[in-house]
């Protein structure tokens, strides 16, 4: 089949099964279809257009049929992102269950493995959390201590896990255990698949300085987990973690901002921007003094005009990227992206503060306006953006390692 | 847009990196610098890159051009960036090339821009005045219109490449205020035509520039070019082309003096470990990487807009401001902190990163430095 040919069929599929509800919904304030035990569709229709894209296998086109996936090409399943942005459909499914998680059991899984997870995840019926990040360790993430120990047929694991992500909401986690004291931390770390229902037990989200948050403590006390829950070899944990995280990686660098099937978090009520201008420097308008129609504070016009060019800059090397990857030149400038992108999101939240001025310091109470009380928590939540996944610091040292090859001591 | 580049593309820059790393090693520039009789860029290399056809690149056939567009322009100057080659690419190609191409009179075109693809003229254009600063329209130099002549008085600087010239293009005000957009003319004129003189200006680069004085320089109608009174549209055009060409020339330069001082981190030991495995150069060093790549991505993108003109004019104009700002900031950046690596050496004049040091500076402040580029994206944006 030409490529044509499998776009038309694609668009006259979704032109007759589509949701009609959710056409030009792509970027109404829903986050997501994350699936799970626990998900709850905000309407029926959700439902409806994740069981369609189940049947006609695109929620994960490239994956193998066998598994529930599309069996299809790369090519193919960009046209099939398309024709659904096409139709301003949300993403039928989204999560790191598509993006991280299954990649790494197609990669690694045992066919047992493959044959049980892959059709779960492809059907929406698991959310995964990852359980990396512990109390004692952030940044060095290889000297996790959550120990594994070999019981029969089972590892008896105990110790803890922070930072979860959706703990609360998952079904399975995805965890690094110690299972040997090696004199190389990274020698003796294994991978394991854990069903958070399994006796033992404990998640409990965490409250962070910005209010209530997505993340979590997950707590292991004498957990039974099968053997055959192991992902890749024993004790070589470390490597599929750091092949998961490349997948992550991919997944972000070919993120559109429109179709985000990695989720994010959007803003509950947008302020209406005005014709012809920016949304940064319509919300500037809105607050400040004007003069001749223009900003009148030029510092802040050239404060904003340089958040904005760094935006566009940071879109356009995202295109860059993807464009020389596709062409079999990819480039290890990809490393470098998530700080770019971290930055970004902090620099917005402190300018959008800065441009609202007094009333930004609200957290409740009568006399400001609903955006007014969100800059805040935005803000706090954003000084958290240059920690999670890797502070700032690990993000230059992997640029200056894995890039520059600057000499290490 | 595509950022991946045509075969075509691709060819030129093979050739342009050999010919440029062979023919034009830094210590040749360094060695006429600030010499009297130096013109700003080398004869000989400019004809041999005319042998290659360089010239004739964004000309149509009928003028003896290769019809190529713009954008292999880009490659090339990016490649003369990264070695710091002068050439007369941007004041008689772009400025003055394009100029001519589009509003020059049959007869114009026909007797000079042979004379540009051929390498036997230099030209540019004179718009930069005492108190322009960065408006490239702010204009105090008058016309007058007498029967059928112009009458032109008043005084231009830093035009680029002057000493070597055989003809201006100049912009002057028939009417209005300085800064108005309204009421300005372009006018062909050669060096020697009566009244006009040209004083040199050494750039603190080392490349040349020159002040002309204006004494009523009489002209006949055939000199104008576009319409009268018009040209502000013109001049921001050709100006955008020259600065995306500017801006692939910074990036070849800012990528050059980030791997000297990397090689320096690399190779350079003090307290008994190489300095490159101190954090904090360490991260000044991924930094400056993530400077790079963002400005990479903002010149190639300006250039294929100015190239392909698929986006409306005010995107472009954008996507220029963008490139610029970056730029700007970015090569300033690097080669002050590639500077602060070398630690002393660097500020010996023997030692090549005060010249990009110098040539950063220097590109900075023309056709508009950052600050005056976010302010006109602000303007482009509505705010």
């Amino acid at each position: 089949m030409t490529s044509n040919d499998f776009r038309s069929t694609i668009r006259n599929l979704l032109n007759e099964g589509a949701p009609l509800s959710l056409r030009g919904k792509q970027e109404s304030s829903y986050d997501g279809t994350w699936g799970g035990r626990n998900f709850k569709f905000p309407h029926p229709d959700y439902r409806e257009w994740l069981n369609f894209s189940v049947e006609h296998r695109l929620t994960a086109p490239t994956w193998p049929r066998e598994y529930g996936g599309g069996g299809y090409s790369e090519t193919e399943a960009k046209i099939i992102v398309e024709e659904m942005i096409r139709l301003q459909l949300p993403p039928p499914l989204i999560g790191i269950g598509l993006l991280m998680i299954g990649p790494t059991i197609l990669k690694y899984g045992t066919e047992e493995q493959k044959k049980f997870f892959l059709p779960k995840i492809v059907r929406g019926e698991i959310r995964w959390c990852q359980g990396f990040s512990e109390p004692g360790s952030g940044s060095d993430l290889a000297s996790i201590s959550t120990s594994a120990k070999l019981e029969e047929a089972d590892y008896r694991v105990n110790g803890q896990k922070i930072w979860t992500s959706y703990g609360h909401l998952s079904d399975w986690i995805f965890a690094l255990v110690r299972t040997n004291k090696s004199q190389v931390k990274q020698d003796g770390i294994t991978f394991l698949l854990i069903d958070l229902e399994t006796k033992g037990v404990t998640v409990k989200p965490i409250q962070l300085i910005s209010g209530s948050s997505h993340f979590c403590e997950t707590f292991f006390d004498d957990v039974k987990v099968p053997v055959a829950n192991v992902l890749g070899e024993v004790n070589k944990g470390w490597e599929v973690a750091k092949v998961l995280l490349d997948f992550e990686r991919l997944a972000l660098s070919k993120l559109n901002n429109k179709f985000s099937m990695m989720g994010g978090t959007p803003q509950k009520k947008a302020r209406p921007v005005k014709v012809g201008v920016t949304p940064l420097g319509s919300l500037a308008m809105d607050y400040t003094n004007l003069e001749n129609g223009k900003l009148a504070d030029k510092v802040l016009r050239n404060e904003i005009a340089q958040l904005e060019m760094l935006i566009q800059a940071n879109k356009l090397t995202n295109q860059r990227l993807a464009e020389m990857a596709r062409a079999g030149e990819p480039s290890s400038a990809v490393l470098a992206m998530k700080l770019i992108g971290m930055e970004i999101n902090q620099k917005r939240e402190t300018l959008r503060m800065k441009i609202i001025g007094p009333k930004a310091i609200a957290w409740e109470g009568l006399g400001f306006e609903e955006d007014e009380i969100e800059s805040a928590r935005r803000w706090l939540r954003s000084r958290g953006n240059s920690i999670e996944g890797g502070t700032s610091e690990i993000q230059l040292n992997i640029i200056a390692k894995r890039i520059l090859a600057l000499p290490q001591n | 847009m595509t950022f991946i580049l045509t075969e075509e593309e691709r060819l030129l820059r093979n050739t342009a990196m050999s010919f440029i790393t062979q023919e034009c090693p830094l210590s040749s520039f360094r060695s006429v610098r600030y010499q009297n009789s130096f013109t700003g860029f080398s004869p000989k290399i400019w004809g041999e890159m005319v042998a290659l056809g360089w010239a004739g690149i964004p000309f149509p056939d009928e003028f003896g051009g290769l019809d190529m567009g713009l954008a292999p322009l880009a490659q090339i100057m990016e490649q003369c960036g990264r070695q710091l080659v002068p050439t007369p690419i941007i004041s008689t190609v772009i400025l003055s090339g394009q100029l001519l191409l589009s509003h020059g009179s049959d007869s114009l075109k026909k007797q000079y821009l042979p004379r540009i693809i051929s390498g036997s003229s230099i030209f540019s254009l004179a718009f930069q005045e005492d108190k322009s600063r960065h408006n490239p329209l702010y204009t105090e130099t008058r016309v007058e219109k007498l029967n059928n002549a112009y009458i032109l008085n008043g005084c231009k600087t830093l035009v680029l490449d002057a000493p070597a010239c055989d003809a201006f293009i100049i912009s002057a005000r028939h009417e209005n205020g300085p800064d108005s957009r309204e009421g300005i003319s372009l006018f062909f004129v050669p060096k020697d035509h009566p009244g006009l003189e040209c004083q040199p200006q050494t750039l603190m680069d080392g490349r040349m520039a020159g002040r002309l004085l204006l004494n009523n320089v009489t002209l006949d109608t055939s000199q104008l070019l576009g319409e009268e009174g018009k040209a502000a549209p013109l001049l921001e055009r050709v100006i955008d082309l020259a600065t995306a060409a500017l801006c692939s020339e910074m990036l070849g330069g800012m990528q050059a003096a980030f791997e000297l001082a990397m090689e320096y981190l690399k190779q350079r030991e003090q307290f008994g470990v190489k300095i490159g495995s101190f954090q904090a150069l360490q991260h000044r060093a991924s930094r400056l990487y993530i400077d790079i790549q963002l400005a990479d991505s903002a010149v190639r993108a300006a250039n294929y807009a100015l190239d392909n003109n698929q986006s409306d004019a005010l995107e472009i104009q954008k996507l220029v401001s963008l490139a610029k700002a970056l730029c700007s900031d970015s090569y300033l950046q690097i080669t002050c902190d590639a500077l602060q690596i070398f630690g002393g050496i660097g500020m010996t004049d023997e030692h090549d990163i005060g010249l990009y040091l110098k040539r950063a500076r220097v590109s900075e402040q023309l056709f508009g430095d950052a600050a005056w580029h976010r302010s006109r994206w602000a303007s482009l944006s509505g705010y």
